[in-house]
């Protein structure tokens, strides 16, 4: 019954696949190819369900609108600056925490609870770190004998304190996934360099990250998957009335979030998110290419 | 705890320098944890001020503690309500969701049947989709259907997703072929195998599952403050988004409303960590199961 498709197989397969296939093509498979519709809707009226005429204006208002591109331009800097930053901070976290492991029963729980707690609450806890008056962060500065700074209310300084906020999000989940990746390399080969005498740094750059290659293309392009996503660090952080000081921090999703929910553009959301959906897969192809070409 | 004798043993080869180098690097990444932690640390602090004092820049600026910012939280907003509404939506649609999650993987991995490559194919093509490209389409879905302000609506549609799938047929194809044959040979029915062999044998993974599902749901927001409208369908992440609109600069009620919708999930956190790095099915599992 398992080797040769067969009748008998697929009628003991279908009970077990029916619920999960449902769920996933009425909530995930659908709804892309009603949102591409969506994007074409140029003139209608949703609460009557008419549609008058289709079109792609949607996109090209979308790519025309500054406020898209400016959406567009800190997606960008999100994916360059939270990334590598994230990854870098991560790995190191993950390597050390594999080496100790006495420390590392105590110090995990401390690496992965932004992981686990709400980002509503994170986000509070940082808005008054970040608090221009009162806050730890312009205390510290203070101390430093450094101006204070308006981390949340100046324009300029509203991408800054996102990327630090979204590198302090994510490191717990990229700590983990590299934690499984070392876990899974046998221990010989390290152990073996040990009794060489090579020192920590050559085994971890010539042992450890080539064992590594694998894991680390599936977190960058997890993590730039995430980073262009980004939508839950600004809208907890700046309070979800804006995107940051003078709209400073707009990300694409929360263009795309703003179009649907406050001004009910369903059309134009759904072609910002589907330009900002081929963009992300296009730049996932390339990574992918890149891996393939280094033998991945 | 096999690693760190090991590593006692091997210590004599390396050089003494690296003892010191070792210690500075342990200072190092503590005080790393305790600055990943600080944010959290002051959320608590904050929490127990007495309102006037939420502003000091002292970690315990009074005492006694402020308990009573507790009391306030639970009498101002409808707690017990959003607790419901939060943990009712998170067990059935975590619960039901994995059985659904590990059926399908089952069927993948168990099965030859026809229309299986264009259902793995299918779901391949929904794994890259962003969530919020569906936010739309499934917000009308769920109107159509009558579900808005609904549980239903809460709890089914993101039960199971592509990446579910993928990540149990990936874990369940390591379960080696001769258990298969085995439970074949002495005439177990495909869902007993199942139930008293794979699903033991994935414990650690399911559970791994289970867990970023968990939390996932329980610190949804934007979904559920789309498909509800009424106070009483809130759950806690909704009800703290309302409050601190609410609740405007009363910063140590927000932060004990903060803490009350953290500790859940660290609790959860603390009771399955110990299965969490270990994802990879072993023998062992099995045998700790019989």
């Amino acid at each position: 019954m398992n080797d040769k498709k067969s009748w008998r197989g697929t009628h003991q397969a279908w009970p077990y696949l029916m619920p999960a296939m449902m769920i996933v093509a009425v909530f995930g498979l659908y709804p892309v190819i009603q949102a591409f519709d969506l994007s074409l809707h140029v003139r209608y009226d949703y609460y009557r369900n008419l549609v008058f005429e289709r079109g792609w204006d949607n996109f090209s208002f979308v790519f025309q609108d500054p406020e898209f591109r400016l959406a567009l331009r800190n997606t960008l800097l999100l994916i360059v600056s939270v990334v590598p930053a994230s990854m870098v901070a991560s790995l190191a976290i993950a390597y050390f925490l594999h080496t100790r492991r006495l420390l590392s029963r105590w110090l995990q729980p401390a690496f992965f609870l932004p992981l686990v707690a709400s980002v509503l609450a994170a986000a509070l806890a940082w808005r008054w770190l970040f608090h221009t008056e009162y806050g730890l962060a312009n205390a510290t500065f203070a101390g430093l004998g450094l101006p204070a700074v308006g981390w949340l209310t100046s324009p300029e300084w509203a991408m800054p304190s996102l990327v630090l906020f979204s590198v302090w999000h994510s490191l717990g989940y990229n700590v983990l996934l590299f934690l499984v990746g070392l876990q899974a390399i046998p221990p010989q080969y390290d152990r073996a360099a040990r009794i060489d005498g090579a020192s920590r740094w050559p085994r971890f750059r010539r042992i450890t990250l080539p064992m590594l290659r694998r894991v680390l293309y599936y977190v960058s392009i997890v993590s730039v998957v995430h980073a262009f996503m980004t939508f839950d660090e600004v809208f907890a952080l700046f309070g979800g009335e804006r995107a940051g000081p003078m709209d400073r921090a707009l990300t694409v999703v929360y263009y795309v979030f703003r179009k649907f929910y406050s001004e009910s553009e369903y059309g134009i959301a759904s072609a910002a998110a589907y330009a900002g959906f081929l963009l992300v897969f296009a730049l996932t192809l390339v990574q992918l290419k890149m891996s393939d070409r280094r033998g991945g | 705890m096999r690693g760190t004798n090991e590593n006692m043993w091997i210590k004599g080869f390396s050089k003494p320098t690296g003892r010191w180098a070792g210690l500075l690097l342990d200072i190092f990444v503590c005080a790393l944890g305790a600055a990943m932690l600080f944010p959290f640390l002051w959320m608590a602090a904050i929490s127990l001020r007495p309102g006037d004092q939420t502003m000091s820049p002292q970690l315990l600026s009074s005492f006694p503690l402020e308990w009573s910012n507790y009391r306030t939280v639970w009498e101002t907003l409808p707690l017990l309500r959003y607790f419901e509404n939060s943990l009712l939506v998170m067990a059935t649609s975590v619960l039901f969701g994995t059985i659904v999650t590990i059926c399908a993987a089952f069927a993948f991995t168990h099965f030859s049947f026809y229309g299986r490559k264009i259902l793995l194919a299918a779901l391949l093509g929904t794994l890259m989709i962003p969530e919020q490209l569906l936010l739309i389409p499934n917000y009308m879905t769920v109107a159509g259907l009558g579900w808005t302000d609904r549980y239903a609506a809460l709890a089914v549609p993101w039960m199971t997703n592509a990446f579910a799938v993928f990540y149990l047929v990936q874990v369940f194809s390591a379960v080696p072929r001769e258990y298969r044959f085995a439970a074949r040979a002495d005439g177990a029915k495909p869902s007993a195998f199942l139930w008293k062999v794979v699903v033991p044998l994935c414990k650690p993974s399911i559970l791994t599952l289970a867990l970023l599902k968990s939390i996932a749901n329980w610190n949804a927001y934007l979904w559920p403050l789309i498909v509800t409208n009424s106070k009483e369908m809130r759950t806690l992440p909704v009800g703290l988004l309302a409050f601190s609109t609410e609740a405007g600069t009363s910063y140590e009620l927000l932060m004990a409303m903060s803490v009350i919708l953290v500790v859940p999930m660290v609790f959860l956190y603390f009771i399955v960590q110990k299965h969490l790095v270990q994802a990879v099915p072993s023998a062992e599992n099995l045998k700790n199961e019989s």
